[in-house]
C-alpha cells in the first residue's frame, strides 16, 4: 500500500474515533437529560375540593406521579405530608391540584389589619359621600333641578340645522375650550331640543362634560354642566363618588399605617 | 505526502463521522424523548416566569406559557387566554419560577374576611404594604421554603 493511502486511512480512523466518542457522549447526556426530565416523581395532590379554612386530613389527599420537570420545589412531597395534616389552606384547592406550600401562606397579620380597619375605612367613605350630597342639595335647594328645555332651531334652505360638535376626544369632567368645539350641519330630522344650536357655541366655553365624549360627537345640554356651580344630578354623583374615594384612600393610608405601628389612627 | 494524507483523512473522517454520529444521536434523543412523554397529553397553562413574592403586582413578563400534563390543569389554574386578568394584580403567596399560577393566589376571600366591594381590596393591599414596611410586624413569608420551615417547626394547632 502506498504511504499516502496508509496515512489517509490512519487519519480517517483517528478522527472518526475522536469525533464519534465526543458526539456519542454528548448525545448520551442529552438522552439522559430527556429521560430524567420525564422520570416520574411523586407529589401530594388534593383528592377532593378543599375550601379555605377546611382542616386537611389524609382522606382529602392522595399521591400522583408526575414528570420531574413539572415537580417544582413548591410542591409538597409524600414524605412531607404529615407537615400539612390538621392544617387549613389559605387558598382554595380543586380536586387534582398539587398541594403547594404556598397554599399555607400565613396571612393572619394582614387579615387582622383588614378586619380592624375595613369598617372604619368604609364608614369614612360613606360619611364623605353623604356630606357631599348634603352640601350639593343645600347649595341648590331640594329636589335637584332638571335641565331646562331648549327650542329646536329653524332649518336652513337645504333642510339642515347647524349644531355644535366636538373636534377632539374629551374625557369626563373636562372643561371645554373653544378649540374643542365646532359647528356641523345635521339634517333637521335628526335634531332634537337636546342638541345645541351652533349660534350658542360660545356659551359652552368653560362648561364641564359629565360623560366621556369622542371627536365629532354632537353635544347635548344634558352632557354639560356649569364648571363653577354644578347643578345636575350627574355632577352631584361624580362629586360624591370622588369625595368617597378620596376619603377612603386617606382613611386607608392613615389606618393601615397606624395599625402597622400598633396604634389607632387619630380620628 | 504522508502528512497530506493524514490531514486529508482526518478531515474526511471527522466530517463523515460527525454527520453520521450527529444524526444518530439526534434521532436517538428524539426517540427517547417521545418514548418518555408517551401517555402525557400536554396542554398550555400559565406559570411564573420568575420567583414571585407576596405583595408583588407582577407585570405580564412575570408570567410565561408552558405546556403541562393535562392532569395538572384543574379549574384552579390560570389558562393563557386569561393571563390579562391576573396581570398587575397583587399576588398573596410566594411562588417559584415554573410554578403553575392559580386564581386563588390573587384572592383574599377567606373565612371572616369578606370584601364588600372591589375597592375593599385596596385596604388589604395597604395592610400588606404596611406589614412589609413595619419592623415590628410578623415577617412576610417570601419563599415557599419559609412556609415549609414554619410548618415543620410549629405543630398544627399552635400557629397559623
Amino acid at each position: 500500500m502506498k504511504p499516502f493511502l496508509r496515512s489517509l486511512l490512519a487519519g480517517l480512523v483517528i478522527s472518526s474515533a475522536l469525533v464519534a466518542t465526543f458526539m456519542g457522549i454528548g448525545s448520551w447526556k442529552r438522552i439522559q437529560r430527556e429521560r430524567e426530565a420525564w422520570a416520574l416523581t411523586p407529589v401530594v395532590i388534593a383528592s377532593k375540593k378543599i375550601a379555605v379554612g377546611e382542616t386537611i386530613t389524609f382522606e382529602l389527599l392522595s399521591q400522583r406521579s408526575i414528570p420531574a420537570q413539572f415537580a417544582t420545589g413548591s410542591m409538597v412531597r409524600p414524605d412531607e405530608v404529615s407537615t400539612v395534616i390538621n392544617r387549613s389552606p389559605t387558598v382554595p384547592l380543586e380536586a387534582g391540584d398539587p398541594l403547594l406550600w404556598a397554599a399555607f401562606a400565613d396571612h393572619s397579620a394582614t387579615d387582622a389589619c383588614f378586619s380592624a380597619i375595613a369598617p372604619k375605612v368604609r364608614a369614612a367613605g360613606v360619611t364623605a359621600r353623604q356630606e357631599t350630597i348634603a352640601r350639593f342639595a343645600k347649595r341648590l335647594g331640594s329636589p335637584l333641578p332638571a335641565p331646562e328645555p331648549s327650542p329646536v332651531p329653524q332649518a336652513d334652505a337645504s333642510g339642515n340645522i347647524s349644531i355644535v360638535v366636538l373636534t377632539a376626544d374629551v374625557p369626563e369632567g373636562k372643561v371645554l375650550e373653544e378649540s374643542m368645539l365646532a359647528a356641523a350641519a345635521y339634517p333637521k330630522e335628526w335634531v332634537t331640543a337636546s342638541l345645541i344650536p351652533a349660534d350658542r357655541l360660545r356659551e359652552l366655553i368653560g362648561t364641564r362634560t359629565l360623560v366621556p365624549l369622542q371627536a365629532k360627537d354632537p353635544l347635548r345640554w344634558q352632557m354639560l354642566d356649569d364648571a363653577e356651580r354644578p347643578r345636575r344630578a350627574a355632577s352631584c354623583t361624580l362629586e360624591a363618588s370622588s369625595a368617597q374615594e378620596q376619603a377612603r384612600d386617606r382613611s386607608t393610608r392613615e389606618e393601615s399605617a397606624a395599625f402597622g405601628r400598633g396604634k389607632e389612627a387619630p380620628q | 505526502m504522508i502528512a497530506l494524507g493524514l490531514v486529508a483523512g482526518m478531515v474526511v473522517g471527522g466530517i463523515g463521522s460527525g454527520v453520521l454520529v450527529g444524526a444518530m444521536g439526534f434521532f436517538a434523543a428524539r426517540s427517547a424523548g417521545q418514548e418518555a412523554r408517551e401517555g402525557w397529553n400536554l396542554v398550555p397553562a400559565v406559570v411564573a416566569a420568575r420567583a414571585l413574592e407576596p405583595g408583588e403586582k407582577p407585570s405580564r413578563d412575570a408570567f410565561a406559557q408552558r405546556a403541562v400534563p393535562e392532569q395538572l390543569l384543574t379549574a384552579s389554574v390560570v389558562k393563557p387566554d386569561s393571563v390579562a386578568y391576573v396581570t398587575d394584580q397583587m399576588i398573596t403567596v410566594p411562588l417559584h419560577s415554573g410554578d403553575l399560577v392559580h386564581w386563588g393566589f390573587f384572592s383574599v376571600t377567606r373565612g371572616g374576611l369578606e370584601l364588600e366591594s372591589p375597592q375593599d381590596f385596596k385596604i388589604w393591599e395597604a395592610c400588606e404594604t404596611a406589614r412589609a414596611a413595619s419592623p415590628t410586624a410578623a415577617r412576610r413569608e417570601r419563599t415557599p421554603e419559609v412556609i415549609r420551615t414554619r410548618l415543620s417547626s410549629v405543630p398544627a394547632g399552635e400557629g397559623p
